[in-house]
């Protein structure tokens, strides 16, 4: 073989490239492994499982957390908590998403002009209590604001105490709107305290534009109630009426679309049928119920009573042209709810207190008297007061709603409020305003008026997680910790007929430098320089559960096994406690996740029927100014309808539009992915908001499923999603509420803007929810 | 030998989606990239589907749970061109992520169209890398997945059966899923068992399955809405 | 071009056998010279905490060290460093030697609580080593299968990749 020069040269360049060909391959290689190596997997560690309890929204679920080592791995329901035995709500499961969410506050800021700077805890609280102090030196104690969720127990107290050092009383929970059933409840039967529902024991649930399944009362209490209402035999019915072909109507055995805002007419026209063909508890309401028959006063004078009322004014074809519903479906839902008993009606949420919501909820609640389920099995309860509570929600109207607090009590939510007394200025600005783990900007309605006042105030301190759209207004941003990271406290959400109070531990260590928002708020009372005591939020709650010793009933919450257990032995006047003592019980309901007494006692109608009479009744008092006074005439304190005030449809705002509440938004916490992506799911795997349209009414317009609209109002425009459908009124667009995201969320998608923004709203600042019209463009 | 089924109940369905999300944290599926969505592309081996049925007053639309159906005939084993999917001798229907070569064979001859490709490397914040499930793998690019039965929870629950020296338990060994269904709709268990409650319900007359005239025989049984 | 090509497979192959073993691996570097010899008295799960239990055998936390070396217990400077690390208040980052892709799973406590395998099995002679081996032992697939197909234990894909 001939070795040339050249061929020399060029087996030595074949080998520097061979060489490095080899050193490239094997660093390749190498790097693969190292990809695939456990390196870049998270920690391993020993697994453990630990019971906390869901605050990402009023329900009070229990869960049970799976860690491995540090990290928390899954969160499922808790199989002993009373409330969701075992059971979870997508939110609850996503809330690993919240824990672990990109955008967590690591450590306190403050604010020096557009930008933010890292602080520590102390100069915080310091900077923080040293303001404050000279507010109240200023003689502006009073007039400091706290907005928050709806709080707990020792929370509330803890948040209270704090405002109570400063002078103020302005704690404001900003609860959502009110649950219609629950506020027909307190009007017609005279009480104070919240309704409970004995959902597993009914035998015929009517919805009149109540989404049974999308997160009314406790989401997931009510799915489990759900399941055994349609797993006993006989089998429960459930019959749905309203707007909109949501969940529960898809799963109702009778449901029928009704026109908006007849909601109360169709509970008259059922009435109707019960009254006329005699379908009704005569022995409950002879006994136990005033203004059905005609009635004469002390002072002689004769009122229209309910029976007579409906008879005359609401015969059926009457009904059946306004709502939209054909005669005969009117007769046989009635004939069903009055033939199957027991039987529960319930109504819709307050969305806006006008005569004609409130006028709805205590026409369905009418129905409930009229088939005799009130405190009875299977009917609309009252829960008994916790036994723990010391701190009902302040008896005393904060200053700060001035005249705006006036229809809290019928359901008005206390945002609208606020959003109120912030437009009008009056009776004052706040001279600091504390937001605890609440988002009002993002909850507005009106966002942009909202923040202008916001703005205006010299102080905000924000207590939250991320750097939602109110704290990016305020000066110090407070990180808090998830409910993981904390103590917890719960006490019966509303809606469920048993005692139950929840504590549990933390079930991971706190995130960076965030803090539990009760240990923050201490925190905050002791920056005041006033003494406090030095005991921890953690402590405070144990203290505080240990009182449930002294009741001498109850149990911590244990197996479906063990409840039954334990209401055979109360039934039979026995109470053997697992525990001997305050501290060993403390830590028993701790590691089991709550307190729980499963007592009952129905048809205590001196507990439940608070009217001066004794007795439920027909006609009420206090919502005269509401329905017009004087010009209501004789009907004005009975259920009776009014048509909604919706605006004239014009040219160019054709659509009358549905605000909805699905329950992905049952949550006022930022959106999660997976929480995101299950709303989107419906509306073929579009994350973000979308519109509901008719099929005819998309047609026309030439609107496809799937693609992006604008939804424009006299207010605002919106870009969403289409979701053509043939569960839509025409003429009507249905718009889910309460999903947005805030602009800094590196995981929001689309518009970050609430379709909230778009409802129109009267000359009291208060949103038109049922009123707004808009009109679709495409995009 | 076991063979493993799945019951879902749509009269006690509330069509919630909690089943969905337990399904993405147990399995370490993570949300689609930005745009990704749009293009169809999200993995969810859950998902909630329309379902038209005639109804006795008319035609109506309920939701349904939908995830691979483990059929006992499945389709798409049989194109697999690499045994990258296979059914054990307990009927689950398995895929070996290190085998598969994306050829998409499999997920155009499901018909419940419940098999997903990975059109991009798995993604998560690097804060939320601390949520993800020791006991299953992240699946690279370019592979095919779909629904396990939580076959991890199957070799788990066995191995502590034989820890403790005794026999496996239906209880023992239950999905995700069903374990997190609010509504107790979802049961899970052995269909081979006569007496289990699965193949109780899978006796009723309300019992039904997806797509059934194609021969698939599937062992997620349906239970229809109604009486 | 034949030339080339030639040195361009010859090098390649040379180099692939002859560079420095480095290049595809980092020489593992323990934080302390441990030394398994002395300890061989012990169990090796009064250490690996978990390798009865859990899938993972677990390296020893600081606080496991200092179980027993609190207070010297010989002059060694190397048992000095636990001490140090203690006082320090930083956790000891043990390297790991035996590896495996993260789409496998392998379970300790199946091996070794069920079917009562020995350590030595897969971790050879670890327990006699008096000084930590610098090099990374990545597990292969044949090691497995050629074990469980001489004791005749099933190997179902999924079993491992999952």
């Amino acid at each position: 073989m001939k070795f040339s020069r050249r061929g020399f040269v060029k087996f030595s360049a074949g080998s520097a490239a061979g060489l490095g060909l080899a050193g490239v391959s094997l660093k390749t290689l190498s790097d693969l492994t190292a990809a695939t190596t456990e390196e870049n997997y998270p920690s391993k560690g020993p697994e453990s499982f630990l019971n906390s309890i869901c605050q990402l929204c009023p329900g009070g679920c229990g869960v049970t957390v799976r860690k491995v080592g540090d990290r928390v791995v899954r969160v499922q329901g808790n199989r002993n908590s009373p409330i969701n035995r075992g059971g979870l709500c997508p939110i609850g499961v996503a809330s690993l998403q919240y824990l672990y969410h990109p955008a967590r506050l690591r450590s306190p800021l403050k604010r020096e002009g557009s930008s933010w700077t890292k602080i520590s805890w102390d100069s915080a609280l310091g900077e923080i209590g040293s303001k404050l102090s000279s507010t109240v030196g200023r003689g502006e104690g009073s007039h400091v604001v706290m907005l928050s969720q709806e709080l707990q127990g020792v929370l509330r107290q803890v948040a209270s105490d704090f405002l109570g050092k400063l002078g103020s009383n302005n704690l404001i929970e900003t609860s959502g709107p009110g649950d219609g059933t629950g506020v027909a409840v307190r009007l017609m039967q005279g009480v104070q305290s919240r309704p409970a529902y004995d959902l597993t024991n009914s035998n015929h649930i009517l919805c009149i534009g109540c989404e049974l399944l999308e997160g009314w009362s406790s989401p997931v209490w009510v799915m489990k109630g759900y399941s055994q209402f349609r797993g006993k035999r006989p089998r429960g019915r459930l019959t749905y009426a309203g707007s909109r072909q949501s969940v529960t109507a898809t799963k109702a055995d009778t449901a029928v679309q009704i026109r908006p805002g007849t909601e109360g007419l169709l509970a008259l026209g059922i009435a109707y049928v019960l009254i006329s063909e005699r379908l009704y508890d005569f022995e409950f309401v002879q006994s136990h119920c005033q203004g059905f028959e005609d009635w004469r006063d002390e002072n002689g004078r004769w009122h229209l009573g309910f029976r007579n009322m409906v008879l005359e004014r609401y015969p059926l074809n009457l009904v059946s042209e306004v709502t939209e519903v054909p005669t005969e479906r009117i007769l046989k839902i009635a004939r069903e709810f009055g033939g199957t008993r027991p039987a529960l009606a319930l109504a819709g949420p307050i969305d806006s207190v006008t005569a004609n919501n409130i006028l709805a909820a205590l026409s369905v609640h009418a129905l409930n008297a009229l088939v005799g389920s009130i405190d009875r099995r299977g009917g609309v309860l009252l829960q008994y007061p916790d036994p723990l509570d010391t701190s009902e929600p302040a008896q005393s109207t904060p200053s700060f709603l001035g005249n705006f607090a006036q229809l809290l009590r019928l359901g008005k939510d206390p945002l609208e409020a606020v959003e109120q007394a912030f437009e009008s200025g009056k009776p004052y600005l706040p001279s600091a305003l504390i937001t605890l783990d609440a988002d009002p900007v993002s909850d507005s309605h009106d966002a942009k008026a909202l923040s202008e006042k916001f703005q205006q105030v010299p102080l905000i301190v924000s207590v939250s997680s991320f750097l939602t759209a109110t704290a990016q207004l305020a000066h110090y941003v407070l990180p808090s910790a998830s409910f993981l990271e904390s103590w917890v406290e719960q006490e019966s959400p509303s809606g469920i007929p048993f005692l139950y109070h929840g504590l549990a531990q933390p079930a991971t260590s706190a995130f960076a430098e965030s803090r539990a928002t009760g240990d923050i708020l201490l925190g905050l009372t002791r920056s005041l320089g006033v003494p406090v005591s030095d005991e921890d939020y953690g402590a405070l709650l144990k203290k505080k559960i240990a009182g449930l010793y002294e009741r001498k009933s109850g149990a911590v919450a244990g197996t479906v096994f063990d409840q039954l257990w334990h209401q055979l032995m109360e039934q039979s006047g026995w109470w053997a406690p697992t525990y001997e003592s305050p501290d060993q019980l403390v830590e028993q309901v701790a590691a089991k996740g709550g307190w729980w007494d499963s007592f009952y006692r129905y048809e205590d109608w001196s507990r439940t029927l608070r009217n001066p009479t004794g007795k439920f009744h027909f006609s009420v008092s206090g919502i005269e100014s509401l329905v017009g006074g004087e010009a209501a005439g004789q009907l004005g304190s009975l259920p009776h309808f009014q048509p909604p005030a919706e605006g004239p449809a014009s040219e160019k705002y054709h659509f009358l539009v549905r605000f909805f509440d699905p329950l992905v938004a049952v949550s006022h916490q930022p959106p999660l992915p997976f929480v995101r992506e299950i709303a989107g799911g419906l509306v073929q795997n579009n994350a973000g908001i979308w519109v509901e349209i008719n099929e005819a009414d998309a047609e026309e317009l030439g609107i496809h499923s799937g693609e992006l609209v604008w939804v424009e109002s006299i207010r605002n425009r919106l870009q969403v999603f289409a979701r053509v459908s043939t569960g839509v009124l025409p003429g009507v667009v249905n718009i889910p509420r309460g999903v947005s995201g805030w602009s800094g969320d590196p995981w929001s998608v689309g518009s970050p803007v609430a379709s909230a923004t778009l409802a129109e709203h009267g000359a009291d600042f208060m949103p038109k929810w049922g009123e707004t019209r808009v009109r679709l463009l495409r995009s | 030998m076991s063979r493993w089924g799945m019951i879902i109940d749509l009269d006690k369905c509330t069509a919630c989606q909690a089943c969905v999300v337990a399904c993405k944290v147990e399995n370490n599926i993570p949300s689609p990239p930005e745009g990704e969505a749009l293009k169809n592309r999200t993995i969810s081996w859950m998902k909630l589907i329309p379902l038209r049925s005639e109804g006795s007053e008319s035609e109506r639309t309920t939701y349904a749970p939908v995830a691979c159906q483990h059929c006992d005939n499945p389709p798409c084993i049989k194109v697999c061109p690499v045994d990258a999917t296979n059914i054990s001798d307990e009927g689950i229907v398995r895929q070996v992520y290190s085998r598969c070569i994306g050829c998409r064979y499999c997920t155009n001859a499901c018909p419940y169209t419940v098999r997903y490709f990975n059109w991009s490397a798995p993604q998560w914040p690097e804060e939320s890398k601390s949520y993800l499930n020791p006991d299953v793998s992240l699946r690279p690019k370019g592979v095919v997945e779909k629904c396990t039965f939580c076959n991890h929870r199957l070799q788990k629950a066995k191995e502590i059966a034989r820890l403790e020296e005794r026999e496996l338990h239906s209880s023992d060994y239950v999905p995700a899923c069903v374990e997190i269904c609010p509504a107790d709709a979802l049961v899970f268990g052995d269909l081979e068992d006569s007496a289990s409650e699965v193949s109780q319900l899978a006796r009723s007359p309300r019992a039904f399955r997806l797509q059934e005239d194609l021969g698939t025989e599937p062992k997620v049984i349906y239970l229809s809405q109604g009486e | 071009m034949k030339w080339f090509l030639s040195g361009l497979v010859i090098a390649f192959v040379v180099g692939i056998a002859a560079l420095p073993p480095d290049l595809l691996q980092k020489k593992v570097q323990q934080p302390i010279a441990f030394n398994h010899l002395v300890h061989k008295d012990l169990d090796c799960a009064s250490c690996h905490e978990f390798v009865k239990e859990q899938a993972f055998a677990g390296l020893p936390s600081l606080d496991v060290c200092l179980g027993c070396h609190e207070s010297a217990v010989t002059e060694n400077p190397e048992e000095e460093k636990i001490r140090q690390l203690a006082a320090e208040g930083k956790p000891v980052v043990w390297q790991r030697l035996f590896r495996q892709p993260s789409h496998v799973f392998y379970s300790h406590r199946r091996h070794v609580t069920i079917a009562k395998l020995d350590c030595q099995n897969c971790h050879g002679k670890m327990g006699e080593s008096q000084s930590p081996p610098q090099s990374v032992h990545n597990l292969t697939m044949e090691e497995c299968i050629s074990c469980h197909e001489a004791k005749g234990v099933r190997a179902g894909c999924v079993d491992c990749h999952r």
